[in-house]
């Protein structure tokens, strides 16, 4: 798929995930995020970034329900579900992120941003790209390390992790900047090697995750019930079309031949 | 979002305006009752009102603004209408809400279960929401350890076993009703009639109106100058044990299995196998390849 469809999609399920706190539209989108995941996914360190924004995301569901239910006041039970429901939301934002993550690479939506806006895109591709490196350089180090016969231990090693970890994302932003400097980048048209097309997939993905937004917008426009979780606490109502939309979502991953 | 729905929300209430049609839809998004328990303390017994909101959060102010546009309550408030001066009859008419003292209106919050607290901020800044209980005390004692406390009411004994956020149905409150005759302390006061069309009556009251037993509580005198119209709800010791009725209305919760929730659930599954059995594919796929290398 088109790289600018990719970002379409991942502003369609974020944003969504934004409006909604309903865990009825929240779950199918993480699992309709894990699904394209495992479809579309293009091997490299940004597909294994994903569990780690899983993770995270669970995390931070945890965290956010306990900050709330641990608090030494008066708190209903209404309170705790209303974090849970926000812990949750975070937690999708942050797995559509690394659905995000492992199907595009953000140096082709750079190559896509117009040259007047090709530095903020910089900034917006190296900031994307901060935790596919970061793992990457993590297991370059730790097979650095047990090549020389170091114990790789899970917290002890950390700092002899860490120090190697950092210098080396120093050294590539150094490289990559004499690198660009020396090829006299952004001083004359780019050229382009094998262009992405917008495919049919790519068209028909972007025109579902618009028609997916619309339908939410909408249904907060008209202040429809079930959106957020209300207080007290009960099952939300489910809008079919509201959950079909959700789901219609893994449409890139249905359409993807599963790749190798 | 939420932020701007609520800005929204309150910039419509403080225009007052009601010709914004959708918008003020978006804002009774999660309507409910409130329990209302007024203890008239010597002057009178006690009323209680289950009264219908239509917004997520309200004030205590609001609350007894809305009785007063529900079932008549009578009140008056003061210091520029931020506390509450009388109610019902009882209490200064000025702006002067102190102007009896030492008896006042003792603002309280109850629990839901029965019990009272002191109300720690002022009915015009109180956060008031669906299934909340709030009273009032007529008495002396400046604060909840000598105020006299309301009645021990739950928010059940007040609103019978109606969900507590379940939008009415417009048949349902269309209905004339005809319970508050078997209590009514005297039947020969035109003011005292039920009103008709109560916005919060609930199938609940209408199918246990030939059933209820006379509640002992029905006001014990009457206060003079009283003469709004008022509902005395059934005493605690009637049972309240029959949820069937009173669930009716919403489709998804007992008689009829959510197909919502169940297909979001279904389709979350779905998307998990697909997901689980995609990787696997995917998994010996890598497996083969490099085997065969």
């Amino acid at each position: 798929m088109h790289p600018a469809a990719w970002l379409v999609w991942a502003v369609a399920a974020g944003g969504i995930a934004m409006l909604t706190t309903n865990p009825f539209y929240l779950l199918p989108l993480a699992s309709m995020a894990a699904f394209v995941h495992a479809a579309c996914r293009v091997p490299g360190p940004g597909a294994r970034s994903f569990r780690i924004f899983a993770l995270f995301g669970v995390f931070a569901l945890i965290t956010r329900t306990a900050l709330v239910a641990v608090t030494p006041y008066a708190i209903g039970f209404d309170s705790v579900v209303l974090a849970a429901a926000e812990g949750l939301r975070l937690a999708v934002l942050l797995i559509v992120f690394g659905t995000f993550n492992s199907v595009s690479d953000p140096f082709k939506l750079l190559k896509l941003a117009p040259r007047r806006w090709h530095e903020p895109a910089l900034v917006v591709a190296l900031a994307l790209s901060i935790a596919p490196r970061t793992i990457d350089a993590v297991e370059k180090v730790r097979g650095a390390q047990k090549m020389r016969g170091i114990e790789v231990l899970r917290w002890r090693s950390l700092p002899a992790l860490a120090v190697p970890v950092l210098s080396t994302g120093m050294e590539n932003a150094l490289t990559l900047a004499a690198s660009m400097d020396a090829r006299g980048h952004g001083s004359g048209p780019r050229t382009r090697y094998r262009p992405d097309v917008w495919d049919r997939k790519s068209i028909a993905a972007t025109l579902v995750c618009v028609v997916a937004v619309a339908l939410f917008t909408a249904a907060l426009v008209r202040g429809e019930a079930g959106l957020l979780v209300s207080i007290p606490a009960e099952w939300p109502p489910v809008d079919p079309l509201l959950l079909l939309a959700c789901v219609a979502l893994a449409l890139p991953g249905l359409l993807s031949p599963t790749r190798t | 979002m939420r932020a701007l729905r609520a800005v929204m929300c309150a910039a419509l209430a403080l225009t007052g305006s009601s010709w914004v049609v959708p918008l003020h839809a978006a804002c009774a998004s999660a309507p409910g009752h409130v329990a209302l328990v007024i203890d008239l303390g010597d002057e009178g017994g006690d009323l209680e009102y289950c009264v219908a909101i239509s917004e997520r959060e309200v004030t205590g102010i609001d609350v007894i603004e809305l009785a007063g546009d529900q079932f008549g309550l009578e009140y008056r408030l003061g210091f520029g209408g931020g506390a509450v001066c009388m109610l019902a009859g009882v209490g200064p008419e000025g702006d002067d809400c102190f102007a009896s003292h030492p008896d006042f209106w003792g603002y309280w919050r109850g629990d839901g279960k029965g019990d009272w607290t002191w109300s720690s901020s002022g009915p015009g800044t109180s956060s008031v929401s669906a299934g909340d209980t709030e009273g009032w005390s007529w008495g002396s004692g400046m604060d909840g350890s000598t105020h006299p406390e309301p009645p021990a009411r739950s928010f059940t004994d007040v609103c019978g076993p109606i969900s507590r956020d379940e939008p009415e149905s417009e048949q349902e409150s269309d209905d004339p009703q005809p319970e508050g005759q078997p209590e009514d302390p005297d039947p020969d006061d035109p003011a005292d009639a039920p009103p008709v069309g109560e916005p919060d009556e609930s199938a609940w009251d209408e199918e246990r109106a030939e059933s209820r037993v006379p509640p002992v509580k029905a006001a014990r005198g009457r206060a003079p100058g009283r003469s709004s119209s008022h509902r005395v709800t059934p005493s605690p010791t009637t049972d309240v044990l029959e949820p069937a009725a009173a669930l009716s209305g919403r489709p998804s919760v007992d008689d009829t299995p959510p197909v919502g929730p169940v297909a979001a659930l279904g389709a979350t599954a779905a998307l998990g196998v697909g997901a689980i059995v995609i990787n696997r594919r995917r998994r010996a796929h890598g497996a083969r390849a490099r085997g065969g290398q």
